[in-house]
């Protein structure tokens, strides 16, 4: 039985490493150095994390948590396109249900200007409005 | 006077299929074009389950589904197995072309063939982005994407 439940984690694992060499190659994203008033950036937050800009992918992002946390990237100023992933999980008494939404959003971020992205409510995982917030000048955008 | 509590997963079993019957009856369902020249509509088969958001309804257990028809320009493709696995493809469409999509659960690629022109491009539905047989992605500038 122990044999036969190893076998299917194996095959699992291949599958979705088969899965992964099959997409499309993609350059890690390299961020720009410039002074902090001279760039933008975006931050994830409630499980939300940013994973590809501008058809480059972000290095090292294969830990998500579900919920919580998220990543920041630091952008040039100026219009991108980015893939962002949202990870949900909800449940108790054994039942656990994990969620994971992409979208695709393209923005043109401001020099000098930060913003995030997450839920509208990040404390409801079943909220499924994302918005960008501008957080110098309050601007909020629904994706 | 017995009052029998009903279970939690008899509970999860009778509520959750309730919520998705509420969920399902708001979705609109999808009209195809019928003010079209012949030839004039782009036509797609494949595991279709949504164009522009409205349900296309068209599951089939014996053989292919039918084809769907679509006025020529951009439209959002919904394809999948199942509610969870449901990908959007933001896709221009060419007038008089036939297309094809097949969506792999299992590597998370949807093909994209254009019958017509013999063309087939792919569509990882992990990082969003169109690529093609040498695994390049689509430059940016193109989207979006007309296969």
């Amino acid at each position: 039985m122990s044999r036969q439940l190893l076998l299917l984690v194996i095959l699992a694992m291949l599958t979705s490493a088969g899965g992964c060499a099959s997409g499309p190659n993609l350059p890690d994203y390299v961020a720009p150095t410039l002074a902090a008033d001279q760039a933008s950036s975006i931050d994830g937050y409630a499980g939300t994390y940013i994973t590809v800009v501008d058809n480059t992918k972000i290095p090292g992002q294969w830990l998500f948590m579900e919920n919580m946390g998220g990543n920041k990237v630091v952008l040039a100023p100026g219009p991108h396109h980015l893939t962002i992933e949202r990870h949900t999980g909800s449940g108790g008494g054994g039942m656990m249900l994990h969620n994971t939404a992409r979208w695709a959003v393209d923005h043109d971020f401001k020099i000098g200007h930060d913003y995030e992205i997450g839920p509208e409510n990040r404390w409801n995982p079943f909220n499924s409005t994302m918005v960008i917030k501008d957080k110098k000048d309050g601007t909020i955008k629904s994706l | 006077m017995k009052i029998e509590l009903l279970h939690p997963i008899r509970a999860a079993l009778l509520v959750i299929p309730a919520l998705s019957l509420v969920g399902c009856a708001n979705i609109p369902l999808y009209s195809p074009p019928t003010d079209l020249a012949p030839g004039q509509a782009a036509v797609l088969s494949g595991s279709i389950q949504f164009v522009d958001g409205c349900s296309v309804h068209q599951q089939s257990f014996f053989g292919p589904a039918d084809p769907v028809t679509l006025r020529p320009g951009p439209h959002l493709i919904g394809t999948g197995q199942g509610a969870n696995c449901r990908v959007q493809l933001p896709l221009t469409f060419r007038p008089g072309n036939n297309y094809e999509i097949d969506f792999s659960g299992l590597s998370f690629i949807v093909t994209i063939r254009n019958t017509t022109s013999g063309q087939t491009w792919y569509f990882d539905s992990v990082t969003l982005v169109f690529f093609d047989k040498s695994r390049t992605p689509q430059p940016l500038t193109t989207q979006p994407f007309s296969p």
